[in-house]
Formats: C-alpha cells, structure tokens, sequence
C-alpha cells in the first residue's frame, strides 16, 4: 500500500535533499579542493594557486598548529572527564528516586540553554581580578590574588570549568534517563550475592548504561573540539597562548591574516578527527 | 559733508582692513573649495576612534561649501580590517576613501588596493589647502610605501609617558628621563607599596596582550635600546641582536612585577581605563589619551595627570609608540570619484580644519594633530589652555620632536609578524615561557612566515 | 534504624540537588544582579548583598541600538525555523515511512553540518556570498540556518514519526483517507508535541549562534550575540548595561526552555535517550 505512493515519497524529501545537497556537499568539496591551494585574500595579483599537499606539510610542522591541537583535546578531555564524573556521581546518588521532571529539571536546563556568548562574557565578568565575585569568594576562603584569566596555568582551566558548568546538567538528565531504564533484577540479584557496590558500578551499573554513555561523551566530545564562543569572549587565545585551540587558531588564520587555503586545511583537519572521535567511542563502548 | 574721494578711500580702507582681518584669521580657509563636484557622493570607511567624532562635527561645513555629500561608515578597529579586505578582494566598490592604518599600508598598497597619490598631489591639489610641508618627514613617511605616498595623515601618535603628578610630587621623584630613572621609580613605588599604601595602584600598565598592537608596544620599547625587529636583509634579528634580550627582560619585568593582575591580557583600553580611574602610577603609551585624561567628566585624574616625552633607553633612542592613521583612495572608483575623495582628503587633513579640531567644544575636541605648524600656534596653545590640557599639549610637541619610525617593520606580511611576537611576549608576561623562549619561538615564527612569502 | 538511614539518604539527596540547582543558576543570578544594579556595585567589592535596584541600565539598553540586533535576531530564527520544520516534517515523515536507499549515509554526512567545525562551512560561504552580494543580508543569513538545522530537524522528526505505530495511519486510510490525508489527521497531531519540542529546540541553538553570525553579518542583519561584546570595548567598559542587555536577551530562550522541557534532553541527545 505504501509503496505505491513512490512519487510522493519523492515529492516530499526532494526539496530537503536538493537543498542539503547544494548547501552542504558544494561548499565542503569547496573547503577540500582550497585545502589543495594556497589563497590569500590581501594577496589578489596571486589569485588561487594549486600546492598539492603543500598546506598539509606545512600545517604539521608549524609548531603552533600541534600547541592548538593540544590544547583542543586537553580541552576535551578535560571537559568530558570531569564532567562526566561528576555527572554521573550525582545520577548514582539520586539513584532514580527523584523525578527528574520537576523544578530541579528546569532549574537544571538553565546553563544548558544559555548563549554561550552571554555565558562567555558572564565568566569574564565574574572572573576579573578586581571586582569579580569569583576571586572575592577565593579571597574569603584565604586564597588570595589570583589572577583566573590572566595566568597562563590557570586559564585554560576556568574556561574548562565555564564548559563544565554548562553542560554537566546534560550528563546527569541524560544518564539519569539511561539509569531509570533500567529493571531492577540484575541488581537485586547481585545484592543476593553479596556484591560490593564498586563491584555492582563496575560489573552492572556501566555496562548496562553503554548507550547513555556513549551518547554523553560523544556528543560532548564533538561540542567540546568544536568550542569556540566562549574561548574568543573570554581571552580570544590569550595570555600568549595559553587558550588558543584548534577552532581559535584556525579563526585567526583565515579572518584576521586572511589565509584561506592554510585555514581550510585545519578545518578539514577538525572534521575529521571529529568524525574520528565519534566512531572511535561509539564502536568501543558499544561493542562491550 | 564727505567728499566723493573721501568716500572712496574710506571704502578701499575698509576693504582692506576687511581683507586683512581675513587674511590673518586662522579660522577661515586660506583656500577657496571648489563646487565643481557639486553632487557627487563620497562613501568613507571608519574605525571608531577620536578623529572620527572631531571629524563629524565639521563635515557639514565642508558638504556645504563643495556640495559633495559624504557618508561614513563606522566600525571597531577590528570589523573596519574585516569590511576593507573584502570589499577590495571583491571588487564591490562599496568605498571611496579608506581608512589607513600605517602599518597596514604595505599590505594594501602591494595589493593594489589604494592608489598613489603622486599623480593627484601634483596636478589637482588646491593651493593653500593642504601642505604638505606642515608635515615633519617622519609622519609622511609612515604612509608611503617606498617614497610613493599612498595617504595623508590625520593624526600621529607618539611615544608618550603618563604619570601621577600627585603621588610624584609628593615623594619629590623627578620626571623619569631614562629606562633606568623609570626601573628606580618603580621599585621605590613597590617598598612603598608593600607598607600596605597604593594598595590598588599598580606601577606599570601597557599592552601585554598577544593582539598584534602590542607589537608596537614591544617594538618601541626595544628601539630605546636600539633594536629593530629586521635586519637590512630583511631578517629577524630577535636572536642575532643581544639588546632584544635587555629589552625584553626589562619590559616582561616591568609588565609582570610591576604591573597589575591579567598584565597578560592586558589591551589598550585596559591599561587607558585603569590609568583613568586612578589605578596606575605611570606608562608609556601612544600620545592620544591626553584629551580624556584632562576630561572631567569621564577622568579621575584630571588634574593629577602628567605628560613626558617617552624615557630614553641605553641606546639613547627615546621609547616609541609611533602610530599614524590617514585616508586613502581606493582604486576600483571612476576618475571623478577619485578627484572628489582627494579634494576631501586635502581638506580633512589642512592644518586649518585640524586648529578646528582643537577648538571644538566638547565633543570631537583633541590635541594629538599632526601639522607642527598647528601644534606650535598661539591658537593652538590657546584652545589647550581652555580645556586645561595644557601639559599636554607640551608633551605633544615634545613627542612629534622624537617621532622615529625607522624601527618598524614595514612589509606587507605584517598583520602575521606582529602577531607572533607579540603572542610569544604575552605567553612570557603571564609565565608560560621564559623571555628567553620567548625570543627563541618569534624568531623561528618570523622566520618561517616570511620564508613563505618568499623573502628568501 | 532503617528509618533513619531512608530519611538521610533522602535528606543528603535533596541536598545535593540543591547545591546543584544554586550552582547552576548563579551566573544567571549575578547577572541579573549586576544589571539592575548601578555601575559603582558593578565594579566594587565586596559585593553590596542589599541595594535599591535600578531601571537605569535597561533604560540604556533599549533606547540604545541594542533592539535593533535583538529584532534582527529574531527575524532570522523565526524565519528559519519556520521554514526549516515545515521542510523537515514533510521529509522526516517520508524517511520515517518509505524506504529510501542510501538514508544512513545521507543522515551522517548531514549532519556534519551540525557537528562539524563551524570554520569548515563558514569558510566557503564567506567567499562564496561575498561573490555573490549575500553577506549581510537576511536571505543569506536564514539559508545557512536552515543548513545548519535542517538535517537535525529532519533527524528528530523523523524519530517522532517512527514512534508512532504504522498500523494507526492504515486504519485511518482503510476508514477513506488519502495517504495526505493519514498523515495530517492521524500522523501528525500525534507527533506534533515532538515537533513542537524540535523547534524550540533550533530556535534556541539559532538564537544562541555566534561564529556564522560573526563572520557573515556587517550592519544591516546582525544579530545581539556579535553585539554583545560591544558593551566592553573601547572608551567605557559597562559591565552593567551588558548584564541588563543578556537579560533581555535570555529572555526568549529561557520562556522556550521551560515550555518544552519534557522532551529537551531527547532533542539534545539527537534522538538516542527518550524520556
């Protein structure tokens, strides 16, 4: 019966397709070949020029490239793993005897859902060494003087835990959902037979909630290689370059020196190691 | 009962009289406008900074006398840049007199986007109007490329010293002439402070961040100990040339002992702010926060603040901050267009709608002009002394004096250049690297990009 | 015994989601704070717990240009969003029911515009609506929004579709409804709660979006989230009137935060954790 209607299938998924075909194959097959040239807006006499893999080369022994991409995925990693501790700390100790749709819910939606921009400039606000309500509530537990934005060691950190802050809600709703799916008799069962708790979290709790889990981190994962708003309102990569990762050196390369082959090959370079990242998580932690 | 002769001479007496009255009035234009462009429209592009708004307030008068019409577009420092290079990559023609920033005029100019004005200067100048000579050489020379100028320039800024005339009064400390007098003030200024005085005044402020103006903070100062970031084959000489290391010891130190919390991401308008509110004891900068210092409305310190001719380094060269902004024309517009932008240009940047500038009530008034033959009049002196900036416009005349822009490295691959350095330089005030690190990783950036574009 | 140890964990439960609640509405707070405070408690610590508030700041705000950006904010999502969830029911009905080769492959690398690095797509479309006169326009602004939703949208709503059981839309066309028909009385209304959710979903991701709108706006089409940074630049750093112009701004997003909160988590997850 359904599959009589072979034109109106059609009619309805061919506006969407042509569109997302010439909107997002054309442009990124545009990005690929630039990644192959050399083009440099103030340079026009130049127009593009094709250099093989030249950029390629160039980009993976530009010592700054490796710094940025370090900090990329000290940035991940950072983020995710603390995040995801703590998340799922609080999902154990709730332990589904809350309902999570209710004032706490809401109340939780809230960092999830703000511009990381307003979020950004927010942090700044709060961070200032001389007025900001951070340092003072520092200040009271006897930590004086501390400069979160302005010292190298330190920067990178506050903006991780701006990260932090905004999205642990997201691990504990959705591994609080993973963990209400869950029946009761793989549990009971093991309490019979006398298991420890640790030996539950790890033998029961955590391989039962893979999917939760795989989505969590890779979706945080992917959001995290990509963050950008908040860096650039808070330091824009600074001091020196303390808090220049991949997506802010790449910004600088192509709108403040405005060289678009370089900058289409770290781009190209970040897509792929999100696509890496994500099939990476997804086949380890479903495949156990 | 006057005689008909009698009626004459008195008439050709008062016009004469009139006529010299005229003559010797500054406030008239020594040059007639032409109106010959009578309907064309000039679109001018913008950075939001105080030239601009004195700039606004005396447009009217010259869209009435030529019946040019002039439209301006303004945006930050950073969006002007972003709009400029694309509209010229483009070739939309959306401007038709550009906003220069000295150091980006190699760039511009190599890439064709601005046009040299030799051509125009010699054959549609209008006598009287703008002249040239009321320029010093170096302020000219920021806007040319190789001899060939591309802009005039409307402003100049220069290496210039702020400090609390209060707190030096009363330890008796002397203006600092050398970086050695700055480094002892300092540290006194320190010993005082740890005895729980000042506790929010920090000694030192300056751009510590690793945008790339801080290049000019940096560079200037290495050119008091007689560095220079190039060598005359166009080499990076941070390693090579041992007075860097000096330079950059002493300016990290001044930056990071003496300098307040988030040195490191400090920006201009960090440092002008905090000197504003009465936060910092004294810092060399480019020569144009005088007029809001002086400000009462918005200043702190208006009358606490004293101005100084940059120290001297070791080498004897003064610190530098040299900075010139001017117009350009852009190249993709018709011919008319071209002739209306200079007549424009002539007139925005003569010395008499610059005295104007001074003269301005309130809003748009300021005092760092570029014609010496403006800033060495009684009018001039005169406008400074309502406004209670009298020092500094002293300071001004001082400034332009040491203006010295051999120290810059003047190519088109600047944006990049300064860039790196100032980053590495950043990184060594907020302690991520040593100085000496510092100086190691912007050699081998400078190097390397300049490599690739093909120097050698 | 028991007793006790039931009403401790209930206790330290409670606790602990109250730390988490006072710590996640904060910066919410301390921003409302400071925007209806004066510039002197902006900048003064410590901070004054108890002060007359003030309009002042908001006053600034919205006779100030800031309006005109948050206007040309929503025009943008509103336009887009429309657009974007009438394409995607339509098609993610059709993914949904029909078979359609190749649908997994075409999903993922379309969804690379949602997950991919923004510099990788704005790039391209710098260059490409430079030639072309689209930047700074609200026709080019509203097509890479709806590149940027579209296959999410698409996505979701089909999951929507999917949960809802084949047999209903056969019985409806057994009853003498058209296959159109089926899907609007029947498919449809049972779906649009998860359609509704979507929606609300893009406009707050569009809303909130910085780096195209950064890179592709000049004057005439920009949106708050590039102005935002204004408020601290040059002449005066006016930490208050930012925090009043973030309220303002926060204002849509938190009132389409608490309408679809049931089915948020699932659209944030793509689709793989169903409440």
């Amino acid at each position: 019966m359904f599959s009589a209607s072979k034109q109106l299938k059609y009619y309805l998924i061919l506006p969407s397709i042509i569109f997302l075909l010439v909107m997002v194959i054309v442009p990124l097959l545009y990005t690929i070949i630039l990644t192959f040239c050399n083009y440099d807006l103030t340079k026009p006499q130049q127009g593009i020029v094709f250099v093989g893999v030249n950029n390629y080369v160039a980009l993976f022994s530009n010592t700054r490239f490796w710094y940025a991409l370090f900090r990329s995925v000290y940035y991940v990693g950072f983020s995710i793993g603390v995040s995801f501790v703590i998340g799922f700390g609080v999902t154990l100790l709730l332990g589904g005897t809350v309902r999570f749709k209710s004032f706490y819910a809401t109340a939780l939606l809230i960092p999830m859902i703000m511009t990381p921009v307003i979020i950004g400039l927010g942090f700044r606000f709060m961070y200032h060494p001389d007025f900001g309500i951070l340092p003072y509530l520092f200040s009271l537990l006897g930590i004086k003087n501390i400069d979160l934005l302005g010292n190298s060691q330190w920067a990178l950190i506050s903006i991780i835990l701006t990260d932090i802050w905004q999205w642990t809600p997201f691990v504990i709703a959705v591994l609080y959902a993973g963990l209400g799916y869950l029946s009761r008799e793989p549990f009971e069962a093991a309490r019979i037979d006398g298991a420890s708790h640790f030996q539950v979290l790890r033998y029961i709790t955590i391989p039962l909630m893979r999917i939760p889990i795989a989505t969590v981190l890779v979706i945080r994962s992917m959001d995290a290689m990509r963050a950008f708003d908040k860096i650039f309102m808070m330091t824009r990569g600074g001091p020196g370059l303390a808090t220049e990762t991949l997506s802010i050196y790449s910004w600088r390369v192509a709108f403040a020196w405005f060289k678009m082959g370089d900058a289409s090959t770290m781009g190209i370079l970040m897509l792929l190691i999100i696509i890496a990242i994500s099939n990476i998580l997804v086949s380890i932690i479903t495949k156990g | 009962m006057v005689s008909k002769r009698d009626k004459k001479r008195l008439i050709c007496t008062a016009v004469t009289l009139i006529m010299i009255i005229m003559g010797s009035s500054p406030t008239l234009f020594a040059a007639e406008l032409p109106t010959k462009y009578k309907g064309v429209t000039l679109r001018v592009i913008e950075s939001e900074t105080t030239p601009l708004f004195a700039m606004k307030e005396l447009l009217p008068e010259f869209e009435k006398k030529t019946g040019i019409k002039v439209t301006v577009e303004v945006y930050d420092e950073v969006a002007v840049r972003d709009k400029m290079v694309l509209d010229f990559t483009s070739h939309t023609g959306l401007y038709d007199v550009s906003f220069l920033q000295w150091w980006f005029v190699p760039e511009y100019a190599q890439a064709g986007f601005i046009i040299p004005l030799d051509h125009l200067m010699e054959t549609k100048s209008i006598p009287g109007l703008l002249n040239l000579d009321d320029f010093l050489s170096p302020i000219l020379e920021g806007l040319q490329v190789g001899k060939v100028q591309y802009g005039i320039p409307y402003w100049y800024l220069g290496g210039m010293l702020y400090y609390r005339t209060d707190i030096f009064d009363k330890y008796g400390w002397a203006v600092p002439e050398t970086i050695a007098d700055t480094q002892e003030i300092l540290d006194k200024f320190k010993s005082i402070k740890k005895q729980g005085q000042y506790d929010k005044i920090a000694g030192w402020v300056g751009r510590g961040s690793k945008e790339f103006d801080s290049f000019g903070s940096i560079a200037g100062f290495a050119w008091a100990y007689g560095s220079k970031l190039l060598n005359d084959a166009m080499e990076p000489t941070l390693l090579s040339d041992p007075r860097w290391k000096q330079a950059m010891n002493k300016w990290v130190s001044f930056m990071k002992d003496h300098g307040p919390l988030g040195a490191g991401n400090m920006t201009w308008y960090d440092a002008y702010n905090l000197f504003m509110e009465g936060k910092a004891l004294m810092f060399t900068e480019t020569s144009d926060y005088g007029a809001d210092f002086t400000n009462p409305q918005i200043s702190k310190v208006t009358d606490k603040a004293g101005f100084a001719v940059g120290p001297k380094g070791p080498a004897g060269n003064h610190i530098q901050w040299f900075y010139s902004e001017g117009f350009g024309i852009n190249s993709d517009i018709s011919r008319q267009k071209k002739e209306a932008a200079w007549l424009f240009i002539q007139w925005r940047c003569s010395s008499e709608t610059q005295l104007k500038e001074a003269q301005l009530k309130k809003v748009g008034r300021r005092f760092d002009l570029c014609s010496s033959k403006v800033l060495q009049s009684v009018q001039y002196m005169e406008a400074a002394r309502k406004a209670g900036a009298e020092d500094y416009a002293k300071g001004i005349l001082e400034t332009i004096k040491a203006a010295d822009p051999s120290y810059w490295p003047s190519i088109p691959e600047f944006a990049e250049v300064a860039e790196s350095v100032a980053t590495q330089f950043s990184g060594a005030i907020a302690e991520m690297n040593t100085v000496k690190d510092a100086l190691k990783n912007a050699n081998d950036d400078v190097y390397r990009i300049l490599e690739k574009a093909g120097y050698y | 015994m028991k007793v006790k140890f039931k009403l401790f964990c209930n206790i330290s439960t409670h606790l602990v989601l109250i730390i988490c609640v006072v710590i996640a509405l904060f910066p919410l707070f301390w921003i409302l704070r400071t925007s209806f405070g004066s510039r002197m408690q902006a900048l003064t610590i410590p901070p004054q717990w108890i002060f007359f508030p003030t309009l002042e700041n908001y006053r600034a705000v919205l006779f100030g240009e800031f309006p005109r950006y948050l206007i040309n904010s929503f025009i943008i999502s509103a336009v887009t969003i429309c657009v974007t969830i009438i394409m995607a029911t339509l098609s993610g009905y059709a993914f949904a029911r029909y078979e359609i080769p190749y649908k997994e492959n075409m999903f993922f690398f379309a969804l690379t515009t949602r997950m991919g690095p923004p510099i990788a797509f704005a790039l391209p479309y710098y260059l490409l609506y430079n030639r072309l006169n689209l930047l700074d326009t609200y026709l080019g602004m509203i097509l890479i929004y709806m590149v940027y939703n579209l296959a999410f949208c698409i996505w979701m709503i089909r999951g929507f579709f999917k949960d809802i059981p084949k047999e209903l839309d056969e019985i409806a066309m057994i009853d003498g409804c058209s296959q159109i028909g089926a899907f609007a009385r029947v498919s449809l209304p049972i779906a649009l709660p998860g359609i509704v959710t979507t929606a609300i979903l893009s406009f707050i991701f569009t809303w909130n979006e910085f780096f195209y709108a950064m890179i592709l706006t000049r004057k005439a089409t920009q949106t708050y989230t590039v102005q935002m940074p204004a408020f601290i630049g040059f002449m005066r750093i006016r930490w208050e009137e930012m925090c009043a112009a973030a309220s303002l701004a926060l204002i849509p997003v938190v009132i389409l935060a608490v309408i679809g909160r049931k089915r948020l988590i699932r659209g944030m997850t793509f689709g793989a954790i169903k409440e």
